[in-house]
């Protein structure tokens, strides 16, 4: 299969991607909105670049859920900080996301994988 | 749900988010910044850096906060208070939109009022669709639609089977003098019978409608009053049922009262009484006096009725040849009902009002595009600090909402203030109130209209304005001046056209409406009074009794100072419903079916001298023509020439169903019925022999001519009258003159409506030219300048601008010429004749805008022209 990507250019967020995102970096522990935005940016081989505009209204609609909480606390580094974390619903809500990503994106390849 | 309880609560807490996300973007920037520094950036660098990645602080502070918000709703509070600020700032422009908003949309939202009622909304009976007419059609003769005779009328419905009811009715309101309840006063009532309540649906207000009962030849004497009547009367339409009134000295027992909007068979009717088929009424089949009502048959349709009708037309012409040979009937939905004539003056109000609200409109995106290459500044700013488009539209947008509200609600109120004037331009032939109400639909048809007007006129700047996205645009600004100037250009250009074709219109209408009023009557209107005193049947039953009213009226009239002349007469020139009939010249037209029809007048002596009508041949009527004498006839000229053409009428004989006569004068034509409608012959008996079967026909109009003003012998005629007879009523009272001009009434108020909005329309143009040339002045004013002190000569740079409004100008002209051709001959069925080409009036036109144009394009050329090289140059350098 002949590629034309673009290997410089990152990949966009689809709609509510981000949101998953999200959920599944604070499914490893309580984090705070750089610490969020540093994490996906090394875990996804810099291909995600995690636009501040975007992360804080997502946090926002992430709290109005109730699927995460906020906390004020002070970080190793002795910086007071917004600590996030994954409330009992957040978490449910990342398996379902889980695996509806799982199944979109194998049938994504699936098909795109059609020889003509 | 959940969510939007959330929001709810997050709006009484907004400070505390506020602060929590400005300090954990602070955090977040600190963070951020110690991370470059780790990697050995010196601290103000990292600092700057971290910024710079961050994005823009405030708009993600935004975007995050408005995530809490009901958005919709918050920013567009927020737009509609900015944009108050705004309008409140500049309080000349809003006056101004306002006022262009609400004159186009208050005068369309008034002719959508007269739409409506008169021509969308259902007329106010049950099922109006299945609502028909049937009339008697002679078309061999040229007769459209004539009313029926009542043994044709029983035929009809006896031999039919497509209509679930058939009712008759008489096609004149018979005035009535309604006594025994204080003052004598006239009644119009309405003779239908009980099948006519049962076609239309009616209900009544109280009480009940005719029955079978009531049309039975012999049963007692009942009546229906109009809402009205009983309130003046009774106080209530309850307390009115069961009473009795006294109606032509008889006495009658109310046994229904009908609601307000019942308004049949038209608005003048006060009180109804039943029809009833003597044997006496039955007994002619040309006597042509009954309208025919019905309603379809569930599962009719128009089609199945009018061919059912078609086969008892036959037969009927079968069995009746001498009368009915050449009869057909038609079946009319009474919606179309209304003249092609009454159905243009409508139609034609809205068109120009349209026309207007569009000028109106127009006029407005103009202002507010050159409103928006103003503020370029002010949105260039907007959008630096982080404004995006959308919000920068809809700020435009939410600016044009206010003012078009503003407008929006102005147009209801001049709505209201006008519509009751407009009670003339309803025709009287269809059976709706005099005025459109102003309700609900009206006021939705005007927020419609306020919302497409707030699109039509905010949309073009609102998109305008964000073309700017920075102030770098600013400086090259040629070729987007050179877009925008041709879209506002455009804009002018068509409100040039709407003028023109506004002004044609109007002048049109008021060339036909000279030409209507300048019709040659044939008589003298000036200077004379009419009044008219219906006598009752009972009382008046005898020509004696009639002559001794007549001569004792005429004698004191006569003796009264000033008065020159005074005669009693059928019907007074220009009442439609004066009668008519077919009169036959023994020898020279005797086929009855072929007989020109004449109106009918029965006159005293003295009637020609009063309306000034020559006697060209033979002599007047006088005392020789008594109840005994040979019955004797005058003819118009117009009446002589048809049944005696070339031939000298005096001596001949002549016959109607009134008898046969011999004509013994010839008078001058005149015009009967109406100013505009087809020109009728007249034919004139003496009162005296007026018989007892054609009591319909006793003249019942006195005509006084008076020295001087007519109007201030009114209360001595009317004092002469009681005098005779106080129980007598003496209804409409006034000046002929004044009878002649209403027939223009319905004419006068079009042609001054469109011609009210031409002269706004015409305004609303140079107000645009000179809005679009005063901008153009200010925005080059350093061009102007640089070209001056380069040596432009003042006349080049006026030549200039004159040079773009008669650009404008003409094409505008070129646009409206088709336009206002279409238009007049779209409409020429209201005009009288006149040419729909005109050419005087279509120049006329083109020199209004052409002299609109130039007057609002000199100032600003003008100061154009006068503009100091040396200042602007200066002030140029200033602001750079």
């Amino acid at each position: 299969v002949p590629t034309v990507d673009n290997l410089s250019e990152r990949i966009e967020f689809l709609q509510g991607t981000l949101e998953v995102l999200i959920l599944r970096s604070l499914a490893l522990g309580a984090n705070h909105a750089y610490g969020i935005s540093q994490f996906l940016k090394q875990e996804s081989d810099q291909q995600f670049l995690v636009d501040n505009g975007s992360l804080y209204p997502a946090l926002q609609r992430l709290l109005q859920r109730k699927w995460i909480a906020g906390q004020w606390k002070t970080s190793p580094n002795g910086r007071r900080a917004r600590y996030y974390r994954l409330t009992p619903a957040g978490r449910k809500q990342l398996v379902v996301a889980t695996s509806k990503w799982k199944r979109f994106v194998e049938a994504m390849g699936r098909v795109l994988a059609v020889r003509t | 749900m959940r969510t939007w309880w959330t929001k709810l609560r997050a709006a009484f807490s907004r400070h505390e988010i506020d602060h929590d996300l400005d300090e954990e973007i602070e955090a977040h920037l600190q963070m951020e910044a110690e991370a470059r520094e780790e990697r050995g950036m010196p601290r103000g660098e990292a600092r700057a850096a971290a910024r710079r990645e961050f994005g823009n602080r405030t708009s993600i502070r935004e975007s995050a906060r408005d995530a809490w918000a009901f958005e919709p709703i918050e920013t567009l509070v927020r737009d509609l208070c900015y944009g108050v600020r705004l309008l409140r700032r500049s309080p000349s422009f809003t006056i101004t939109a306002v006022a262009v908003i609400g004159l186009g949309s208050g005068a369309s939202t008034t002719a959508f009022a007269l739409l409506d009622h008169v021509l969308v909304r259902p007329l106010p009976f049950e099922n109006p669709d299945r609502l028909v007419m049937l009339y008697e059609t002679q078309p061999a003769n040229g007769v459209p639609r004539l009313q029926t005779s009542p043994p044709n009328f029983l035929d009809w419905r006896s031999l039919s089977k497509s209509f679930d009811a058939m009712g008759a009715y008489f096609s004149i309101l018979f005035p009535m003098n309604l006594s025994g309840t204080g003052e004598p006063q006239r009644v119009d009532s309405a003779i239908v019978d009980s099948e006519v309540f049962r076609a239309l649906g009616a209900r009544p207000a109280a009480g009940r409608v005719f029955n079978a009962g009531d049309d039975r030849v012999g049963s007692a004497n009942v009546a229906i009053l109009s809402y009205s009547l009983a309130i003046g009367l009774f106080g209530s339409a309850d307390g009115a049922v069961g009473r009795t009134i006294d109606l032509d000295g008889q006495a009658h027992t109310i046994v229904g009262v009908m609601p307000a909007s019942f308004a049949f068979p038209s608005r003048n009717a006060q009180a109804w009484r039943p029809l009833r088929f003597s044997p006496g009424f039955l007994a002619s089949r040309s006597n042509h006096i009954l309208y025919a009502v019905a309603r379809l048959r569930p599962g009719v349709s128009m089609d199945a009725a009018r061919a059912e009708m078609n086969v008892v037309a036959a037969q009927l012409q079968r069995a009746y040849p001498k009368d009915n040979a050449r009869s057909e009937i038609a079946v009319v939905r009474v919606r179309d009902m209304m003249s092609p004539q009454s159905r243009m003056l409508v139609l034609g109000m809205f068109g120009g009002a349209v026309c207007l609200l569009l000028i109106a409109c127009t006029n407005l995106a103009n202002l507010l595009l050159a409103r928006s290459l103003v503020r370029s500044r002010e949105i260039a700013v907007r959008m630096a600090i982080g404004a995006g488009r959308g919000r920068i539209v809809r700020q435009f947008l939410a600016e044009s909402l206010l003012i078009a509200i503003a407008g929006g609600l102005a147009g209801i109120a001049l709505t209201t203030l006008v519509t009751p004037l407009l009670a003339r331009l309803v025709p009287t032939a269809l059976p709706v109130e005099a005025m459109p109400a102003v309700d609900w639909r009206i006021v939705g048809f005007a927020g419609a209209l306020t919302i497409a007007m707030c699109l039509a006129f905010g949309v073009a700047p609102a998109f305008q304005a964000c073309r700017t996205p920075d102030l770098s645009s600013l400086r090259s600004r040629t070729r987007e001046n050179r877009r925008r100037s041709w879209l506002r250009g455009s804009l002018v250009a068509t409100e040039i056209a709407g003028t023109i074709v506004l002004i044609v219109a109007a002048g049109l209408l008021l060339k036909a409406l000279w030409r209507v009023q300048n019709v040659e009557t044939g008589f003298r209107a000036d200077g004379v009074l009419t009044l008219r005193t219906t006598l009752p049947a009972a009382k008046y039953g005898t020509s004696l009794a009639r002559q001794r009213f007549y001569s004792q009226i005429l004698d004191n009239a006569r003796a009264l100072p000033g008065v020159l002349s005074a005669g009693y007469v059928s019907y007074h020139p220009l009442e439609p419903t004066s009668g008519r009939l077919p009169v036959i010249a023994p020898g020279f037209i005797d086929d009855p079916q072929r007989a020109p029809s004449a109106i009918i007048h029965f006159i005293t002596p003295g009637f020609f001298d009063t309306l000034g009508i020559p006697i060209v041949r033979g002599r007047d009527i006088d005392d020789r023509d008594g109840e005994t004498a040979p019955f004797a006839a005058i003819v118009s000229e117009s009446l002589a020439e048809r049944l005696w053409p070339g031939q000298d009428p005096l001596g001949r004989p002549l016959r109607t169903a009134l008898g046969e006569r011999t004509v013994v004068g010839v008078a001058r034509s005149i015009v009967v019925r109406s100013l505009e409608g087809r020109r009728d012959p007249q034919i004139y008996f003496p009162a005296t022999q007026l018989g007892t079967m054609s009591i319909y026909y006793a003249p019942k109009d006195l005509l006084v001519r008076v020295d001087g003003d007519p109007s201030r012998l009114a209360t001595a005629l009317a004092k002469i009258v009681r005098d005779v007879d106080p129980a007598q009523s003496v209804a409409d009272v006034r000046p002929l003159t004044d009878v002649v001009s209403l027939q223009t009434a319905s004419r006068r108020d079009q042609a001054a409506a469109l011609g009210t909005f031409a002269f706004l329309a015409a305004l609303l143009a140079a107000v645009g030219i000179y809005g679009l040339l005063a901008f153009t002045v200010s925005a080059r004013t350093q061009e102007i300048g640089i070209r001056i002190a380069l040596g432009a000569s003042r006349r080049r740079i006026l030549g200039m601008f004159l040079r773009q409004a008669f650009t404008l100008g003409c094409f505008g002209i070129l646009v409206a010429i088709p336009l206002a051709y279409a238009a007049a001959r779209g409409m020429s069925a209201l005009l009288f004749g006149v040419n729909p080409a005109d050419p005087v009036i279509f120049a006329a036109a083109i020199a209004v805008a052409s002299a609109m144009t130039i007057a609002g394009s000199l100032y600003p050329a003008l100061r154009a022209a006068s503009i100091d090289p040396t200042s602007t140059i200066r002030m140029a350098n200033a602001g750079g």
